[in-house]
């Protein structure tokens, strides 16, 4: 099957949606059809790895689409995300067709920027995807989703002119955008002070789409908006962010046989890791500490990315996708509590037990996966990727964010109850089910998806996994006690954290952090090249 | 001296740098989308002018084919930014419209002062 089903259907589907409305009721099915279609064809390889040349011209000039093993496992991340999105949605008054049509559209173009090889393409599909996020983020039409909105867009749009004037000076130094062509060039390359400049901004802009320290300024407004849909923050969170990382990975593997990235991606990954747990421990709304830990995440994947060994990115993709599947459930389980509390104050919400088991337990099962305890989503690849103090600062760092949640699983009845009742419809239980499955199922069999999926053979026992099991235990009472010494005057009230959660970017201010990173990036490159 | 200066490249590169400088110290929000677009109007002419020189055309590739041509301008960044013209024109629409939302929402143009009414209403 040619691969450009994957980008043409949802944007075909998405065009049918908006032009004939008395089919909406069998689209949406045909929609969800399609999208398990998707991911059961890419999980029996109906698709071929490798390219496949969309015109019968060779390359530089010709155009192509291809599949390796780490575009392979984004594009069934990326379909089963919006699989699980679409069917989240499904009944909720927002979800109208013009959403649909920007759900599907946006489902085709982050399948095509996967599958792109040719870096214009992959800056004209960005600039698009861009322009859809942003109508996703005002989708509620609240009037003060707006400026996040615009902050977004704005944003993007800086870090995109960015991006093109990269390929600018890319296109004067070899003639040509595509990936294939740039790969054979680049080993026999010697001028290496003309690869300086393209490269800084290039890596600036993409580090601005992945959120990394000091240009993450746009996403608590993007991510936590008040508008957005629960669906939406999920897949933004979700695989959204990734695919800057991801487009990172692919330029540093292209000029790795002649400039030394690695440590560079270093010091922004670890930064980037504290910085994202530190501003999520202070944090009392639940969909903006989500948020930063999404920073936090993105962080540690570039590690992994930075160490550049086979293992290394094996483990960066591998975290990936166990951060695709345990942050959306995460998403998901706090729209349901925003809901059930009327709140988006973790201080506003207790007794989530007594209201309900199931959603308790979703929690709970991210929150571990998160942290990466063993048997869940998050502990392969952090332990993979973090091996001495690195894994314990940040683990313990993640934790005590996460600890703030224990008072509202299981709270003492002292509190008023303001709740609403929990109608949960059966497509959110579904999807917040399904999501739950593949969480746990990517953490029990970690070692056999490593090795059939990266081909990367561990060694690994239980024993070994169970005296994990009681390092992390202590981890969390050390979070708790921790936590417990930090707020003993309530939360709220305490002045450093404050502070920091009043240290939000406005549009100026993320744009002089962009140069920031872009002097840091070209002195890097030029003093280290 | 002056030709060696004034190429297309250098007066694009600094055309980048005065939109940046736009977008970075501009608190009006209409002032920032126009910034903005002087980045993406300096993108377009360092394309167009890209290895240009004194005496020759925009990049001059050898051309061995038909009608005796010797020197041509390269197609492909054309053909390129013919398509970011599109998408420019197309964002630029849509910040622009996102503005006047904005305005008649908030009454003000100014980044700071909407940044603080937002923060007023708790978000």
């Amino acid at each position: 099957m040619n691969p450009i089903v994957y980008v043409l259907i949802p944007l075909l589907l998405g065009f049918s949606n908006l032009a004939f409305s008395n089919l909406s009721v069998h689209l949406t099915k045909l929609i969800t059809l399609t999208q398990l279609f998707f991911v059961f064809s890419l999980l029996i390889n109906l698709t071929p790895r490798g390219l496949t040349q969309l015109v019968d011209v060779p390359f530089p000039f010709g155009m192509a689409l291809s599949i390796d093993d780490y575009s392979w496992i984004m594009l069934v991340l990326n379909n089963v995300l919006f699989l699980i999105a679409t069917f989240y949605s499904t009944g909720k008054s927002y979800f109208s067709r013009n959403m649909i049509f920007e759900l599907l559209s946006l489902q085709g173009i982050i399948n095509a920027l996967l599958l792109s090889v040719d870096l214009f393409n992959i800056y004209i599909l960005f600039e698009v995807s861009t322009v859809l996020v942003t109508l996703l983020i005002m989708a509620k039409k609240d009037s003060r989703s707006l400026y996040d909105g615009l902050i977004y867009l704005m944003s993007n749009l800086v870090a995109m002119a960015f991006f093109l004037m990269g390929l600018g000076f890319l296109y004067k130094t070899f003639g040509n955008l595509d990936i294939h062509s740039l790969l054979i060039q680049v080993k026999n390359w010697t001028d290496l002070r003309s690869l300086t400049l393209p490269l800084a901004f290039i890596l600036t802009a993409l580090s601005l789409k992945s959120a990394l320290i000091p240009a993450f300024g746009w996403l608590p407004h993007a991510h936590a908006s008040l508008a957005a849909p629960t669906g939406v923050s999920a897949i933004l969170s979700g695989i959204f962010v990734q695919i800057g990382l991801y487009l990172i990975y692919r330029i540093s593997i292209i000029f790795s046989p002649i400039v030394t990235l690695g440590p560079l991606l270093l010091t922004l990954g670890y930064a980037t890791t504290c910085i994202g747990f530190i501003f999520a421990i202070c944090q009392t709304d639940i969909k903006s500490l989500l948020a930063y830990q999404t920073i936090a995440t993105s962080g540690i994947i570039l590690i992994g990315i930075g160490h550049g060994t086979e293992l290394s990115i094996a483990a960066s993709f591998y975290h990936l996708v166990a951060h695709g599947l345990y942050k959306p459930l995460l998403f998901l389980t706090a729209g349901q509590m925003i809901h059930l509390y009327q709140s988006r104050q973790i201080s506003d919400m207790h007794h989530l037990w007594k209201h309900s088991k199931s959603l308790s337990l979703f929690w709970i099962i991210g929150t571990f996966s998160i942290i990466g305890v063993p048997f869940f989503g998050g502990f392969m690849g952090k332990n993979l990727l973090l091996q001495h103090w690195d894994l314990y600062v940040i683990t313990f760092g993640i934790a005590l964010s996460f600890m703030k949640f224990i008072p509202v699983i299981w709270s003492a009845s002292s509190f008023e109850d303001h709740t609403q009742s929990v109608n949960t419809s059966k497509y959110e239980r579904s999807s917040l089910i399904l999501t739950a499955f593949l969480c746990i199922l990517w953490g029990v069999f970690s070692s056999p998806i490593l090795n059939q999926v990266f081909h990367i053979s561990l060694n690994d026992s239980w024993t070994r996994y169970l005296s994990k099991l009681f390092e992390y235990l202590l981890i969390l009472l050390i979070s708790y006690l921790a936590h417990h010494v930090m707020t003993r005057n309530g939360e709220k009230n305490n002045a450093l954290f404050q502070r920091i959660r009043r240290l939000k970017m406005d549009y100026n201010q993320m744009n002089v952090s962009l140069v920031l990173l872009f002097t840091f990036v070209l002195g890097y490159l030029t003093l280290y090249r | 001296m002056n030709s060696v200066l004034f190429t297309g490249e250098n007066i694009s590169i600094a055309l980048f740098f005065i939109g940046l400088y736009g977008v970075c110290s501009r608190r009006n929000i209409l002032k920032s989308i126009i910034s903005l677009s002087i980045m993406q109007a300096s993108i377009i002419l360092f394309f167009l002018s890209l290895n240009e020189t004194v005496h020759h055309a925009p990049i001059g590739k050898q051309a061995y084919l038909m009608h005796r041509i010797e020197v041509v301008a390269d197609p492909l960044p054309q053909a390129l930014m013919i398509t970011a013209i599109v998408i420019g024109v197309s964002v630029t629409a849509l910040c622009l419209t996102l503005f006047v939302s904005l305005y008649h929402t908030y009454g003000t143009t100014n980044w700071r002062k909407l940044y603080d009414k937002k923060g007023k209403e708790g978000l």
